[in-house]
């Protein structure tokens, strides 16, 4: 073993890795939160939203940036989830040892595997859906959520705010000097802004009912 | 203080009688004024059970013998105080290192085999030379580097680490720290490919995902997070550059 | 047992302090295997407790200009009342820097000098000069006339000990953890190594060398309170006098350090006071100026301790549950001083008593620290009686202390005992050829594996080691203390005896398997009598005051009658150790004042 081992380790490849999990970390970090805003232009009334979509389409912002948050999507999930605990010992190991120690940032990082369980289903559903009844505007959107859709989104804002803004948390403190105890409380009220903000776009297209093909 | 009757509930194996299987035993002890867990276990044993093995030397939080988890905790046995305890106190052996006997693991291999791994010495090709003066340095450096030397290799940040507890081959938040303390240290040669090597990888830096209980749970209180952070820096810095050069 | 279950090595090291390691390098150098063993890990030894700081003549700082070893020599001389070996503490005052800075390029991140003007506590104003920056800093210590003691920040003895154990690691030196020496093998003449009992397994293991070397640290634990680790039994020193032949030197000089806390008994560092802070008494007097004029709390720890027990006795005691103490106060040193180089204070305050020494006074009392005697060798570290024996650090007596040792000299010390005796191990060593009998070695073991069949069986007796082991602690504790009179230690003596006899019926409650602890105290309990008897007993025929060793009966230096170093033997199957004599080796300076503490505390003044 320690021969094989000695010839597969890479240092160069391993730390390009971890990079390239920091990049693509930050880079759909970045996304999700101009995406939420984005999408919560509904709030704003139904021509705001469909001005920005459009808006996105006449840049060809949405035919650049489409596939490449669908290829940052792929590429963190590979990279990152190489950490997870695939093995069932593994995560028994850590079910075990967290529950044991009760220690916040521990649990966390079970939270983040877990709800990147959840975006990785989720949101493979909601972009194919999206994509199929392109372009994007506000009336097939509130269809979509009056259809069925609403409880997917839920829960998929919660996953997801919680999943970035953990993962915003953790580059920062492996990467950097922060005093962590202080900025946590700030991701925590990010967060909840955040899912708030996304609930309230949300209702707006459950409850508006939006006519087809008005601009 | 209020006569509390404490309830230990204590891990209990012996490698030696291996068909007693692994159980949680459980006593009872009147606490007493200004009592930290080496005066409770050491009159448990002495009055108790003389069979039970756990592990003290210097009784003052120096030497970094007696970590265990405290309930579910890992921590020093000796600077636990009773008085900051509820009345059920659970005690278990440290994971991650071997078991010796009930509350006693083999931490010195372990440390001594990653003190080789990580070659945790200063390298150098000067000789010594016993007529000259010392080199200098400045104050700051030297307390730098004391401050990451301060790790008493007590194993706490090793064993309340979930990948370390996942992965055998973690080196762990202490060798990380230790590298550190080495980077900084002017008399290390040490040129920075050597050290990536070494902490480049995923048993070294890059396999610590930032869990943070190292640093919440070090006694020594030795600032982990910015010295895994160091490390991690340098490393990447490290492979940008060779990108470059290749 | 055969052959293959022996290891075997060049140079066989007991104790992986600083004085083992130290001895190991050197030998391990000059193309020697060695073999450390060592009851925990190297690290963990109590070397790393040390705080304070390594005494060396490098005059690097203002209060140390012009301090050179023939001032470091007078120091350790007078502080030893003129009880040491004057060639050992010549070669030991030349050395000391060296090793400092032989350590420095090894890693210690030595505390360095910042150029500047300051204020002491003591109003005096010093300037450190830009000529000198960068070089290695140093701080006070009692009984010296030169700042020398060299220090890093709080924790001197654990970046010393890692330093070391670094450089055995480099050096791949083989280390048995968790693995005790529980006899010498020896035939009268030649030490051949030792039985040690693996301390995972609890199974006995014959460990052969050309070159056997005892470097296991002090005995405070038979004293109970203690500053020192609880592995420091005196086992080492137990089985070099249990061979018959090798005598302990002077175990009747024991140091009292003037500051462990009440109650954990840990210790605070000399530094404290060296620095700055102050004795108080239970009316916030400060009362070592009016005993001791010139050096005030930072005469010799002999001197305060003497002095702060006097006072209690006066009854200026702060009175608390365990018993009267004084307090230490450094709250004028300021919160930054504080919390770097005395940082491991601030942390023992608050970790075990819940204080916060910036704003609170800390109550301290003299408490065992240090055992000025030991395993006799010569300056060249062969121990007295056995070829191919050897001893170095706290286990040995050297004899650099005498009746009293200096602080910061023996962290000093070990490392310069590591390197004399180091290099004469290595000299040894590569003479010798590895010749080993047999049968002895097979009678060593089987007579330790009987040792421990008898115990596991439960046969004998209805003794419980513990409870005589506390019987001993009390002992000496009440009566072989700071202050000592011929009643007391012949009522101690007595007792020990007593409890020699019992202890050699001590029956185990539990079933002693494997590394049983309860098998272990007793294993351990009749070696530790040993050395409280000859400690006791030596006190009691010692009739003068000479450093630590203080008779009410008999308050002054005799040096007509006593200029000598008591020799303890303990032939096999004596009740009681056999006292011999040697005269102390003065070269250089005849016996005279030290300049403090001569003053003699009148019974009852
Ligand atoms: C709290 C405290 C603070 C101190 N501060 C200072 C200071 O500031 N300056 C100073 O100069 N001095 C100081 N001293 C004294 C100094 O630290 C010690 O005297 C010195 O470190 C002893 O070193 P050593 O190598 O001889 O023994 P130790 O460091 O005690 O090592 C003994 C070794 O022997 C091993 N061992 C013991 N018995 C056996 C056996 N039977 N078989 C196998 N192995 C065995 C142990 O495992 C250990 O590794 C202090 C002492 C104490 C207690
Ligand atoms: C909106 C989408 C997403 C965002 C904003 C996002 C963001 C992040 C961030 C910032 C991190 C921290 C990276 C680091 O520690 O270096 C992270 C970690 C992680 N992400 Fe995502 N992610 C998203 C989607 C996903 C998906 C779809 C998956 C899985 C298929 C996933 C799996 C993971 C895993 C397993 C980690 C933990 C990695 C580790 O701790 O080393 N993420 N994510
Ligand atoms: C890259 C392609 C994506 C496009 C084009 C896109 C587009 C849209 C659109 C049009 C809506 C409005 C509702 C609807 O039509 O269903 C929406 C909502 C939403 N999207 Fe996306 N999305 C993309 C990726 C993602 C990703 C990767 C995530 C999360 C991980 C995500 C999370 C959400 C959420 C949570 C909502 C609901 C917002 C709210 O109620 O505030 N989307 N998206
Ligand atoms: S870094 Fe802290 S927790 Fe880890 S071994 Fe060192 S002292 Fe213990
Ligand atoms: S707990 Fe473990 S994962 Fe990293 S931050 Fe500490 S080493
Ligand atoms: S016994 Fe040394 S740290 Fe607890």
């Amino acid at each position: 073993m320690i021969l094989q081992k000695l010839l597969a380790k890479s240092p160069k490849l391993e730390t390009r890795l971890e990079l390239l999990e920091l990049a693509t970390g930050l880079m759909l970090f970045g996304f999700l939160q101009f995406h939420m805003f984005a999408v919560s232009s509904i709030i704003l009334g139904v021509d705001a939203f469909n001005r920005d979509s459009a808006r996105m389409d006449e840049y060809y912002l949405s035919y650049i940036g489409i596939p490449l948050i669908i290829l940052a999507l792929i590429v963190h999930g590979l990279v990152a989830l190489r950490k997870a605990p695939w093995k069932i010992q593994e995560m028994r190991v850590f079910v075990q040892h967290s529950r044991r120690l009760a220690h916040l940032d521990t649990w966390a990082w079970g939270v983040q595997i877990l709800t990147a369980l959840i975006i990785l289903v989720l949101a493979a559903t909601h972009i194919w859906s999206v994509l199929v009844t392109w372009p994007i505007e506000a009336a097939t959107s509130a269809a979509r959520i009056q259809g069925g859709y609403f409880s997917n989104f839920v829960l998929l804002i919660v996953a997801a705010e919680i999943h970035a803004m953990v993962g915003l948390y953790r580059i920062l403190v492996k990467w950097s000097w922060i005093h962590r105890k202080k900025f946590t409380n700030y991701l925590v009220y990010a967060t909840i802004g955040m899912v708030g903000l996304g609930f309230l776009t949300l209702l707006v297209f459950y409850f508006r009912s939006i006519p087809k093909g008005l601009s | 203080m209020a006569d509390r009757l404490l309830t230990f509930s204590i891990f209990r194996y012996n490698p030696i009688t291996p068909e007693i299987p692994p159980r949680m035993q459980e006593y009872q002890l009147e606490e007493t004024m200004g009592m930290s867990l080496f005066i409770a276990l050491n009159r448990l044993r002495e009055e108790l059970d003389p069979s039970l093995m756990f592990d003290f030397v210097c009784r003052a939080a120096i030497c970094g013998s007696c970590a265990m988890l405290i309930n579910g905790r890992p921590g020093l046995a000796c600077k636990t105080l009773t008085q900051d305890m509820p009345d059920r106190i659970t005690v278990m052996p440290l994971p991650v290192f071997k078991l010796v006997g009930d509350l006693s693991v083999d931490t010195g291999v372990w440390f001594r085999h990653l003190n080789v791994r990580t070659e945790a010495w200063i390298h150098t090709d000067k000789v010594f030379n016993p007529e000259a003066i010392e080199e200098r340095m400045d104050n700051p450096t030297a307390q730098a580097i004391y401050d990451a030397e301060r790790c008493i290799e007590c194993g706490c940040c090793i064993g309340a680490c979930a990948t370390a507890n996942m992965r055998a081959d973690f080196m762990g938040a202490a060798f990380l720290n230790r590298i550190a303390r080495f980077m900084i240290d002017p008399r290390d040669e040490r040129p920075m490919a050597q050290y990536f090597d070494v902490v480049g990888t995923d048993e070294g830096v890059f396999g610590c995902i930032g869990l943070m209980a190292c640093d919440d749970l070090c006694p020594m209180e030795i600032p982990l997070q910015g010295q895994l952070a160091f490390v991690r820096r340098k490393m990447a810095q490290m492979a940008l550059k060779c990108a470059r050069c290749k | 047992m055969n052959w293959s279950d022996a290891h075997i090595s060049d140079v066989l090291v007991i104790g992986a302090g600083l004085a083992g390691e130290r001895v190991a390098i050197e030998a391990a150098m000059n193309g020697h295997s060695v073999t450390i063993l060592s009851l925990v890990p190297p690290r963990r030894s109590h070397s790393t407790a040390a705080q304070g700081g390594m005494q060396a003549a490098l005059g690097n700082v203002a209060q140390g200009y012009g301090d050179n070893p023939d001032i470091h020599f007078e120091d350790t001389v007078k502080g030893s009342d003129w009880g040491c070996d004057q060639e050992v503490a010549r070669i030991f005052c030349e050395q000391a820097p060296v090793a400092v800075r032989q350590l420095s390029q090894w890693g210690v991140p030595w505390s360095r000098v910042v150029p500047g003007k300051r204020t002491l506590p003591d109003g005096t104003d010093i300037e450190d000069l830009q000529e000198k920056a960068g070089l290695i800093a140093q701080r006070q210590f009692g009984g010296t006339a030169k700042w020398r003691t060299c220090f890093a920040a709080d924790g001197t003895g654990h970046v010393l000990q890692y330093a070391m154990d670094s450089v055995v690691v480099k050096l791949g030196v083989t280390v048995h953890d968790r693995c005790e020496a529980i006899s010498l093998i020896h035939d009268g003449e030649t030490c051949f190594g030792a039985v040690t009992m693996d301390l995972r397994t609890g199974e006995i293991r014959p460990y052969l060398a050309k070159a056997t070397v005892i470097a296991t640290g002090g005995y405070g634990r038979i004293y109970g309170t203690s500053t020192n680790a609880v592995i420091n039994e005196g086992t080492g020193m137990a089985i070099a006098q249990d061979t018959g032949v090798v005598p302990l030197g002077n175990m009747e000089a024991v140091q009292f350090h003037p500051t462990g806390i009440v109650p954990a008994n840990i210790l605070v560092t000399e530094g404290c006071r060296g620095d700055g802070g102050y004795l108080l008494d239970k009316n916030l007097h400060r009362f070592m100026p009016d005993y001791e004029p010139v050096k005030q709390e930072i005469a010799s720890r002999d001197v305060v301790s003497r002095w702060m027990l006097h006072h209690i006795r006066q009854g200026f005691g702060v009175d608390s549950p365990y018993g009267p103490h004084l307090w230490l106060d450094i709250r004028h040193l300021g919160p930054e001083h504080i919390c770097t180089d005395l940082r491991e204070v601030h942390t023992i305050c608050q970790n075990f008593l819940g204080i916060d020494c910036v704003e609170a006074l800390i109550p301290v009392r003299p408490t065992q620290h240090y055992s000025m005697g030991g395993v006799r060798t010569n300056k060249n570290g062969d121990v007295y009686g056995l070829k191919s024996l050897f001893a170095a650090g706290e286990a040995a007596c050297w004899d650099l202390h005498g009746f009293n040792r200096l602080g910061g000299n023996s962290l000093a010390e070990t490392i310069v005992a590591g390197m004399v005796v180091g290099e004469r191990v290595a000299e040894f060593a590569k003479e010798q050829s590895l010749v080993f009998p047999f049968s002895l070695v097979q009678d060593a073991m089987a007579a330790q594996a009987q040792r421990l069949a008898d115990l596991r069986s439960r046969k004998n007796g209805t003794e419980d080691a513990f409870v005589l082991r506390h019987r001993m602690e009390d002992t000496l504790l009440n009566n072989v203390g700071i202050f000592r009179t011929a009643e007391a230690l012949q009522e101690a003596v007595t007792t020990l005896q007593g409890l020699y006899e019992q202890a050699q019926n001590v029956r185990l409650r539990s079933s002693g398997l494997g590394p049983n602890p309860e098998l272990l105290a007793a294993l351990h309990l009749p070696g530790m009598l040993r050395l409280a008897l000859c400690i006791s007993y030596g006190a009691l025929q010692r009739t003068e005051s000479r450093g630590s060793h203080y008779r009410e009966d008999y308050p002054r230096r005799d040096d007509d009658n006593w200029l000598k170093r008591t020799l303890a033997y303990w032939k096999p199957g004596a009740p009681m150790p056999d006292l011999q004599y040697e005269p102390v080796n003065i070269t250089e300076l005849p016996p005279g004042s030290r300049g403090y503490g001569e003053m003699p505390i009148d019974k009852g003044e």
